[in-house]
């Protein structure tokens, strides 16, 4: 989308695919806060504090941007999420034939966590209300951490909360006493600054600060072990609470685990398409079969390939796979009398090799290739398929089959080689999807679950023990003005002709902060225990709030 | 505390203000500001804010927080969120990452470190290049050169041009000017002018810089400068947060250096520096008048520190003779100034901490007729420094980092023991490195060479054969152990040693001589590492890194590069998917690569001290605040250290014309 306008975004320092995302996501945040996408730019040009030329410019040019990216989704007749809560909102919903339809449909309307609801919700909740019989909202006060991705708290409590009987839960069954009155003082005292002291208890257990940020990682593995074997507790009591939840961050503190036969979980989605070997093996094979993509695979992949179809050992299958990639015009497998191949691959191997390389033989001379999940499924069935093939191998199988399914489906209509096109984002590193199936293991298995603090907070889980990572990191209180955008002016309780000022900013960032740690906490059962280092995983000193905050409050 | 003249004043009476602390070489810097700042805490004179030290460089950083930490400790007090010791450059990233959007940047915006701005600026001139091919050959003699040697000309003349560019570009960014008015700026200037090439060549660089979202060090300093005075909040919030401001080596701050500091401070500044050791104006934008200047106001208190024990008595006079001499005597009159009548003088003889007294060696000198011979010469006497007084540190200092390769040859011709005290190589390399030989050769598993890499550099690290040092460099040896091996599996396929097809190796196939030594066998244990790690899934490299290091059980400082290049490798491979593992050993294994920076910060943390019996090899600018027991100086003529406007300088461009070789003020 940004590579749309050539030379535009003179002067701001960030990549195209990370603009594209804010633009998209602006979209987004429009759509569901009803204000019409041609105002985007206005709107958060008119906010700033600080009003620059360049900004404006900047603003102007993701105006133009998406208005182009809009008329092109309207003339090919596809729409994305903002304009499906548009259309929805603005032709929908103003049929009348529609609306009488739907109020005949729905008696009972019960919507829980309203406060993380964004403001087309609040509105849809509101417009059916009168209409309904009864009418259950399940509502949090404490939340609003969703905001990120919308959710208006502010919104809820104006237009939701006053109309509503309301019946009371104080009682909490997700943490004790002592925490739940500790997560208040937390709370005020970011919040509203007022001064609190909390006198030190072993269930609130503060790591001193380590160095680096291995050192930190490598403790809190070490401490989830005791926890474990000397003090009782199964690993799924345990939930690690990261800002990164990277997957060093998961090797480190794996690693440890599995030395002592445990297990943790990233209930984060990270992974990439191509990080699972099966995967990338169709992907690799697709490149084989399509020269005309003109991508031709590397080395590594085919002589993954190579071990995973041909069970040659690693130096075997470079060899094999240095002699592909060297045919000409196009890597291919060479033939069966190729000099020293057959010693190579294995005489027991042979009838297999044959196999695979006719296959992509034949399959290269057909006049007009599949489209790409037609293609996966055709080699999954008739190559990668044995018996040795697990379960897991056949759930990443078929996410790869239906992302590139839909992905065909959305990009043919642009006029484009979509099986090209998604090869070559995959490549690029695309996230595979999740299963349900995936996400029940995580939340039911007997693992020690490692989430990004939202993450946590968006599944049902509480913990026995919770370990908070890096809390002397800025990360905790991410800034909400970034380059071309503002979760707070975006968002339909923005006064249009209010500066976003500082002061703000300030509140804003000390309120998430407040929010979502209290959130946490009263997650926390029995324990709890923070970890943070001097210096970030690049090197750089922490200097974040949230553990001088922990300081503050814990007295001896 | 055992305070000397001017510590013990700064220690005991400095409690707000303007103040500084001139302190001649050796005069223990670090040990009394870490001291004042301690001291400070203790009772609280620094509230309600933090004390801030910025040092000029990340290993200093690290000996503030260490001395003051344990200083802290010892008198039990947990002082440890008030103090902040930082670079300048880390202290500007806190100020840059508070509000990112103010400049336009991403928030996770990256800094491109010395070696990536050097390939960003070089292929920012091949685009210019493109365009502007007569003028690239404007300067060059032509005529005198022979065709054979004009792609050599075009790359060294490329090579300068880059280091021209980078000062020229980071001039521009220090005065706060911005590509396009530094092309208006530079128009009227012509094609001609290096300066106009030079307003092109940045903005190519800038754009590069943005669209990849990095700043370099330059917009660092000038970002932070711009923010603290356009934004008073924030400039409040900082100088709330730090009450007292400390600037360590403050001969060697810059412009806007100073006025971040000036403008964070709100009155309570110390600066502590020696204008006499004022060793960066050459190659960066520092100006130690700053220092002068600072010391000279009439609302600064001064306290010089002036004794220092880390000296003989004969060296001390050296040293103060060298000032003298420059201030009195030096030929070009306007130098004479370049020096402070600053003098060192030894500490009384009853001080706890007595200067040396040394008999067996004391001031020598020698000349040579070439640099290879001083080269030879000085490794020869090193040597045998080593042999004599196995248990002093030896240093040998050398001007520059091409001077010292030639020394660092010798050395391994020589087999004698030492240690190279620079960013990019020995220890502070030597994980990247390690990590390098294991993905290369996993990259290219069957390459018997890369096998043999290895295998000699990271799997058979122990000693196989003895290891005295000879003073002659071609003496003839026996064959060792490990040439023996080496020589085998080098030539030999590598999967018959790995996965042999009857399941042992052919042993027909060994030398015989090989097959009874102890590297042979260390060598077919470790088979199995070898094996679990070329059978590891490469799909994930991140993994597969960390995986390495704790199959070759990788140390505490080992492991956080690892960690660094396992987190950065992910990031690498989304901007660029077309990348292989053997393009990452590629980078791990170029001397100057991307994870340098992080790699010395982390060897930094641990601090260097010279081991006796171990010659250290450093350039005159790396050994800055280091002692050694025995230092040798080299390099000590006219074209490393020019004296008189007609020597020639180091910076001279002999393919150029003539009249633009090195041209005269």
């Amino acid at each position: 989308m940004a590579q749309a306008k050539k030379g535009a975004f003179a002067g701001v320092t960030s990549y195209s695919d990370r603009l594209a995302i804010e633009m998209t996501s602006n979209l987004v945040k429009a759509a569901i806060s009803d204000i019409p996408y041609s105002e985007i730019g206005e709107r958060l040009y008119n906010a700033l504090e600080k009003k620059e030329d360049i900004k404006k410019q900047v603003y102007k040019e993701a105006d133009e941007i998406i208005r182009d990216y809009r008329k092109k989704c309207m003339e090919l007749g596809i729409f994305d999420f903002g304009m499906a809560v548009e259309l929805y909102n603005k032709c929908l919903l103003t049929d009348e034939t529609y609306r009488n339809q739907l109020f005949q449909r729905i008696d009972h309307l019960i919507v829980d966590n309203i406060e993380e609801c964004v403001p087309s919700e609040v509105d849809f909740i509101n417009f059916l209300m009168p209409k309904v019989k009864t009418c259950l909202l399940g509502y949090n006060h404490e939340g609003g951490y969703g905001q990120a991705f919308g959710s208006n708290h502010e919104y809820v409590k104006k237009q939701l909360i006053d109309k509503m009987e309301i019946v009371e839960l104080n009682k909490s069954y997700t943490c004790k006493d002592f925490m739940y009155e500790f997560s208040d003082m937390l709370f005020d005292t970011i919040k509203n600054s007022t001064p609190c002291k909390f006198k030190a208890r072993p269930e609130i257990e503060r790591t001193l600060p380590l160095e680096l940020r291995s050192d930190m990682l490598e403790e809190a593995g070490n401490r989830i072990v005791e926890l474990i074997e000397n003090e009782g507790y199964n690993p799924s009591d345990i939930a690690v609470i990261s800002n990164y939840a990277d997957p060093v961050t998961e090797f480190v503190i794996g690693r440890i685990l599995e030395r002592h036969g445990y297990e943790i979980k990233n209930l984060a989605r990270m992974n990439k398409i191509i990080d699972n070997p099966f995967s990338q093996a169709l992907i690799t094979l697709a490149q084989l079969c399509h020269p005309a993509y003109g991508s031709a695979p590397g080395r590594d992949d085919v002589r993954a390939l190579i071990r995973i179809v041909l069970k040659i050992d690693p130096v075997r299958s470079s060899i094999l796979a240095g002699e592909v990639l060297a045919q000409r015009p196009f890597a291919e497998f060479p033939d069966i009398e190729f000099p020293g191949l057959v010693e190579r691959v294995g005489y027991y191997n042979i009838e297999k090799y044959e196999y695979i390389r006719n296959w992509i033989k034949e399959y290269r001379e057909m006049e007009k290739p599949l489209q790409i999940h037609e293609f996966f499924q055709k080699v999954f069935l008739e190559i990668l398929l044995s018996n040795e093939v697990s379960q897991k191998d056949i759930i990443e199988a078929k996410k790869l089959i239906d992302s590139a399914e839909t992905f065909v489906d959305v990009v043919s209509r642009f006029n484009r080689n979509a099986s090209k096109d998604f090869l070559d984002i995959a490549k690029k590193g695309i996230k595979s999807a999740e299963s349900i199936f995936e996400l029940e293991e995580k939340l039911n298995g007997n693992f020690v679950l490692m989430s990004t603090p939202v993450a946590y907070l968006s599944s049902p889980l509480k913990s026995k023990v919770l370990i908070l990572l890096s809390i002397s990191s800025n990360n905790w209180t991410p800034r909400s003005i970034k380059e071309i955008t503002n979760i707070h002016v975006l968002t339909k309780t923005w006064n249009e002709n209010d500066i976003y000022t500082e002061e703000m900013e300030e509140q804003n960032q000390k309120h998430y902060l407040a929010v979502l740690i209290r959130s946490l906490l009263k997650r926390c059962e029995e324990k709890l225990i923070t970890f943070e280092s001097m210096l970030s995983a690049n090197g750089y000193e922490n200097d974040g709030i949230l553990a001088e905050y922990f300081d503050e409050i814990l007295t001896q | 505390m055992g305070l000397r003249k001017g510590q013990k004043e700064l220690v005991e009476r400095y409690r707000g203000g303007k103040c500084a602390i001139p302190a001649i070489p050796g005069g223990g810097k670090t040990h009394c500001l870490s001291l004042w700042a301690v001291e400070m805490i203790a009772n609280g004179y620094h509230k309600p804010g933090k004390i801030l030290i910025v040092t000029y460089m990340n290993s200093a950083v690290n000996n503030f927080k260490q001395r003051i930490s344990a200083e802290l400790q010892k008198r039990g007090i947990n002082g440890s969120k008030d103090y902040f010791v930082s670079t300048i450059h880390g202290l500007c990233l806190q100020i840059i990452k508070e509000k990112p959007d103010l400049i336009i940047a991403n928030e996770e915006f990256e800094i491109l470190d010395e070696v990536s701005k050097i390939h960003l600026i070089s292929s920012a001139i091949d685009e210019w290049k493109r365009y502007n091919h007569r003028e690239f050959r404007l300067y060059l003699d032509m005529e005198n050169l022979s065709s054979s040697k004009i792609g050599d000309v075009y790359k060294s003349w490329h090579e300068k041009l880059c280091r021209i560019m980078l000062s020229a570009i980071g001039d521009f960014k220090v005065k706060g000017i911005t590509p396009s008015e530094a092309k208006n700026k530079c128009k009227s200037l012509g094609r001609d002018s290096i300066l106009s090439w030079a307003s092109d060549i940045y903005e190519i660089y800038d754009r590069r810089l943005k669209m990849g979202g990095y700043l370099d060090f330059d917009d660092m300093l000038y970002n932070a400068k711009k923010m603290l005075q356009t934004d008073e909040h924030l400039l409040e919030k900082y100088r709330k947060k730090y009450s007292f401001v400390c600037e360590d080596e403050a001969q060697d701050s810059n412009y806007i250096q100073n006025e971040i500091l000036t403008l964070i401070a709100n009155g309570n500044l110390l600066r502590v520096g020696d204008s006499n050791q004022a060793i960066c104006g050459s190659f960066s934008s520092s100006d130690f008048t700053l220092f002068k200047s600072f010391c000279d106001a009439p609302d600064t208190t001064v306290y010089s520190i002036t004794q220092s024990s880390r000296n003989t008595r004969d060296i001390i006079d050296l040293a103060n003779y060298f000032v003298k001499y420059v201030r009195e005597n030096h030929p070009v009159h306007e130098c004479r100034d370049s020096l402070l009548p600053q003098y060192i003088e030894p500490v009384p003889k009853d001080d706890p901490r007595p200067n040396p007294v040394i008999d067996e060696y004391g001031i020598k000198a020698a000349v040579f007729e070439s640099w290879e011979e001083e080269a030879g010469g000085v490794v020869d006497q090193a040597v045998q420094m080593i042999k004599k007084h196995p248990d002093k540190t030896i240093a040998i200092l050398v001007p520059t980092a091409w001077k010292m390769s030639l020394i660092i040859d010798i050395l391994q011709s020589r087999k004698a023991p030492f240690e190279q005290l620079d960013n990019t190589s020995g220890e502070r390399n030597k994980t990247l490195k390690k990590l390098g030989r294991i993905i290369d050769f996993l990259a290219v598993p069957e390459d018997g060479e890369k096998f043999s890499n290895m295998i000699n550099e990271c799997i058979l690290t122990g000693e196989y054969d003895s290891t005295v040092f000879t003073e002659l460099v071609d003496e003839t040896e026996t064959v060792g152990q490990r040439e023996l091996l080496s020589e085998f599996i080098k030539k030999y396929p590598v999967e018959k040693i790995l996965y042999p097809m009857g399941g042992i190796i052919e042993i027909s196939d060994v030398p015989k001589e090989l097959l009874q030594t102890k590297i042979w066998k260390d060598f077919t244990d470790s088979l199995d590492i070898v094996r679990e790690l070329l059978e590891f899934p490469n799909t994930v490299v991140e993994k597969l890194i960390l995986f390495i290091s704790e199959k070759l059980r990788f140390d505490r400082e080992e492991r956080a590069i690892a960690q660094k290049v396992a987190g950065d490798v992910r990031y690498l491979m989304n901007q660029n998917p077309r990348w292989r593992l053997s393009d990452l050993a590629f980078e791990l294994l170029s001397p100057k690569n991307m994870f340098n920076y992080f790699a010395g910060i982390v060897w930094d943390l641990k601090g260097f001290e010279p081991h006796p019996g171990v010659v250290t090899v450093a350039t005159y600018h790396k050994s800055k605040g280091l002692e050694w027991d025995i230092v040798f100086l080299t390099g000590l003529n006219n074209a490393d250290f020019p004296v008189l406007l007609e020597d020639k300088f180091m910076g001279e461009f002999w393919f150029l014309k003539e009249q633009y070789k090195n041209p005269q003020p």
